[in-house]
Order: structure tokens, then C-alpha cells, then sequence
């Protein structure tokens, strides 16, 4: 049920941002015209299959991660954990090695503009600077989760005691250093795919074009990772949250009702929850949009409907 | 914006490097304006990296460009031709145009007039 809300939330959230963001998104579309149309089609084909491509890894990892949390529940949960953030890496890496090359005219005469593409061109400074910063509170969060957790009767460090009272499973060391871990490596796959983005030759026919699919290419690279990034860390908090609330309550002997709370840890155990929750919805809201972004065309399908025309002419000077 | 042109007899490292010369004696690229990466432009214009990275080194050696680790490729400043030698070369292309002169042919009144005035 809590699942169920969670998702028509999200697509609901989805649904107020596509519509308030139509004209930007409606600027990311042009109309080809005369003979480069069909070189156009076909390098925006190119794109959308890589974009499938990416969906179907991450899809498939996703499922592989699932399986393996099914067969080894030793592991406590951490495949599952670690699943959005390592289905991400997959997809960034096919998103960044796969061929797009802009198909070529052919032409005896190249030309080349002169301003530096850098990872960070294609999109708004907070666009990478939020992820950024999110992807450092997760780290911070893990260390500190790491200091407060306690060991569990095997020695693993995923349970936090308050009190006398120990609850878990808790993101101590057991799940912090892999969460660490994973999250250096979806900030090395997001700067490799962004750099790749940058550094693909650039089309002489299609000025245009070509700048609208690194900003889209970039989108999705970003809401994509980011989403991955909230979604994990969304989960750990809410587990942190769940698991500090329940070490910090003191329970009556008989009936299990709630006799009174420790504080401050049951207020920060509240807070997890409540902040877990919200990051979780944020990174479902992103990962959706990523596929939007995905799926979307570059290329209007209808000339002439007053969008912006690609420069296929203007580019080969006589 | 460079081009390269393979009908052009002038190799390619020599068609960047002029071009890039041209524009920032007059004014096009700016003091300070930083150039792409040597990768960037070599795949874009679809030549050896090597070739441009001997355009920027020539380009780096006739004081042209600065280049430093932190801060890349770089126009140097005060390389800029003065506002009278700009203005004077408008007018002569415009009177060379006048008579129906080609490139080769207005070059060839620059060469003559460049070697009659160089002090001995």
C-alpha cells in the first residue's frame, strides 16, 4: 500500500514537472529540413537505441541484484541496498562507451568552433552541483551512521544500541563502507559519461541538433545518477531512521505499547524517516524523468511547426 | 570557427595554425580566451591530435598562445593588431576587390610593398 502511494506520488510529481517545464522541454526538439533529414533521422535513432540501451542494462542489473539478495541472505540486504546505485554505474558506462558518432556528410571541408566543451557545458551549475553535494552528505552520513552503529552478535557493525536497547538492521560499517564505495563509483561513471558527452566530435551539418542531444544526453546522465544517488540514500536513511526510532522506544512488557521515547534519538530517528522518505521520492521522481528524457526525440516529427530548423545548410559554406 | 580543407595545398597543422594566428591578431579571439583541448579539436576537425598539438606548440613559440596545466590553452594578451593597421588593411582588401584582384594576388601587393619598405 505504502509502495503503491509512493509511485502515484511520484508520477504525479512527474506529471506537475512535465507540465511546468513544457516550453523548456519544447525547446528540445527541432525540425530538419531539406537534404540532411534523413542523416538526421538516422543519427537520432542511433541516440534512442544507445538511451534503450542504457534502460535495458539498468534494468537487467537491477534484476540480477534482486536475485542475488534472494539467493544469499547472509548478505543482509546489502545486494538490494546497493542495486539502484550499481544498475546506474552499468547504465552510465553503456551510455558513455556506446558509438554515437554524428553520421558524416562526408565533406572535403571540416570546421570546428572554437569554445572548450567541458563535462559541465550542457547544463545548469546546480544541475551538478546538488548531486554533488548530495553524494558528499552520503558519505558524511555513512561515517557517522559508522561511529554510532554497534556490532551484532557475529561482529558485523549493523545494529545501534541506545540505551540498553539495540535495533537494526542499521547502516553501520556492515552497509557504510560498500554505500561509500558505491557512491565513488557513481561519481567516477557520471564525470566519465559527462566527459564523454563533451568530448564526441561535434557535427558540422548539425549545429543544433548536436547541441540538443548533449543536453539531453547530459539530462539524463545527471538524473539518472542523481536519482540512483537519492533513491539509495533515501533507503538507508529511511532504515537508519526505522531502526534508531525503535532503539530509542521503550516498549511495555505485556502489550508492547510504547511507554516512552529516548531523546534525541528518537527525534533524530523521526527525522531519518521523515527525510528518508522525501529523498526516496526524489530520486523516483529523477529516475523517471531520466527515462522521459530517454525515450524523448530530439527530431520533430512535423516540419514547419514553428520549431527551431537545423542549421544543415548554413554549415557548409560554398 | 576553423576550417579545414583538403583541396588546400597548405597541410593541415599549417591551415589551423594560420587560422588560428589570423583571428587572434585580429581580434576574434580575445585576450585570455581559452582554446579547446587539443582532443576536442582534433576530433572535430577529424585529424592526428598530433597535428594540432603542433599548431598550438607553433602558435606557443611565436608568443601567440600561453598554455599551463591548470588553466589549459590560452590566448596571450597584447597580441591584438592595432585598431589603424585593422581599419588600413579593410581599406586595401576593399580596393584590391574594387580592381578584381584574388587573395594570392592582394598578398603578392603586401610581399612587394613589405619588402620595398624593410629598413636594410
Amino acid at each position: 500500500m505504502i509502495f503503491l502511494a509512493f509511485i502515484l506520488l511520484t508520477l504525479v510529481i512527474v506529471a506537475i514537472v512535465g507540465v511546468t517545464s513544457r516550453k523548456r522541454t519544447a525547446a528540445l526538439s527541432i525540425t530538419v529540413s531539406g537534404t540532411g533529414t534523413a542523416a538526421a533521422r538516422r543519427f537520432a535513432r542511433t541516440i534512442l537505441l544507445r538511451n534503450i540501451g542504457v534502460l535495458a542494462v539498468t534494468g537487467v542489473v537491477l534484476g540480477l541484484l534482486n536475485l542475488v539478495n534472494d539467493a544469499q541472505p547472509g548478505w543482509y540486504g546489502l545486494p538490494l541496498m546497493l542495486a539502484p546505485g550499481l544498475a546506474a554505474v552499468a547504465g552510465l558506462l553503456v551510455f558513455a562507451l556506446a558509438p554515437t558518432r554524428m553520421v558524416s556528410t562526408g565533406s572535403s571541408r571540416r570546421s570546428a568552433d572554437l569554445l572548450p566543451r567541458r563535462p559541465w557545458s550542457y547544463g545548469p551549475a546546480w544541475g551538478f552541483l546538488l548531486p554533488l553535494i548530495a553524494a558528499a552528505a552520503v558519505i558524511a552520513f555513512a561515517i557517522v551512521a559508522g561511529f554510532a552503529s554497534s556490532p551484532t552478535p557475529d561482529g558485523s557493525y549493523r545494529s545501534i544500541t541506545v540505551g540498553s536497547s539495540t535495533s537494526g538492521p542499521y547502516p553501520g560499517w556492515f552497509y557504510g563502507l560498500p554505500l561509500i564505495g558505491l557512491t565513488v563509483l557513481l561519481a567516477a561513471a557520471t564525470l566519465f559519461a559527462l566527459g564523454r558527452i563533451a568530448s564526441s566530435p561535434r557535427s558540422e551539418s548539425f549545429g543544433e541538433l548536436d547541441r540538443i542531444v548533449r543536453v539531453l544526453a547530459t539530462r539524463v546522465v545527471m538524473q539518472l545518477s542523481s536519482g540512483a544517488l537519492f533513491l539509495y540514500f533515501g533507503g538507508v536513511l529511511l532504515f537508519a531512521g526505522w531502526a534508531t526510532t525503535n532503539a530509542a522506544t521503550v516498549f511495555a512488557p505485556g502489550d508492547g505499547g510504547v511507554v516512552s521515547n529516548v531523546q534525541p534519538a528518537a527525534f533524530i530517528g523521526l527525522s531519518e524517516v521523515i527525510v528518508g522518505l522525501l529523498m526516496a521520492l526524489l530520486g523516483g521522481v529523477l529516475v523517471v524523468l531520466s527515462l522521459l528524457d530517454a525515450t524523448r526525440q530530439p527530431l520533430a516529427r512535423v516540419a514547419g511547426t514553428g520549431n527551431k530548423k537545423a542549421d544543415a545548410a548554413s554549415a557548409h559554406p560554398a | 570557427m576553423i576550417t579545414i580543407d583538403d583541396g588546400d595545398p597548405r597541410p593541415p597543422f599549417e591551415q589551423i595554425r594560420g587560422q588560428l594566428a589570423d583571428q587572434i591578431r585580429a581580434g576574434t579571439l580575445a585576450a585570455g580566451q581559452r582554446l579547446p583541448a587539443v582532443r576536442q579539436l582534433a576530433v572535430d576537425l577529424r585529424v592526428a591530435a598530433g597535428t594540432v598539438a603542433r599548431a598550438y606548440a607553433a602558435l606557443e613559440t611565436a608568443g601567440l598562445l600561453t598554455t599551463s596545466r591548470g588553466s589549459g590553452t590560452r590566448v596571450r594578451p597584447d597580441q591584438e593588431l592595432g585598431a589603424d593597421s585593422r581599419s588600413s588593411a579593410r581599406r586595401f582588401v576593399q580596393a584590391q576587390r574594387r580592381d578584381g584582384a584574388n587573395l594570392d594576388e592582394a598578398l603578392s601587393a603586401v610581399r612587394v610593398e613589405w619588402t620595398r619598405d624593410t629598413p636594410a
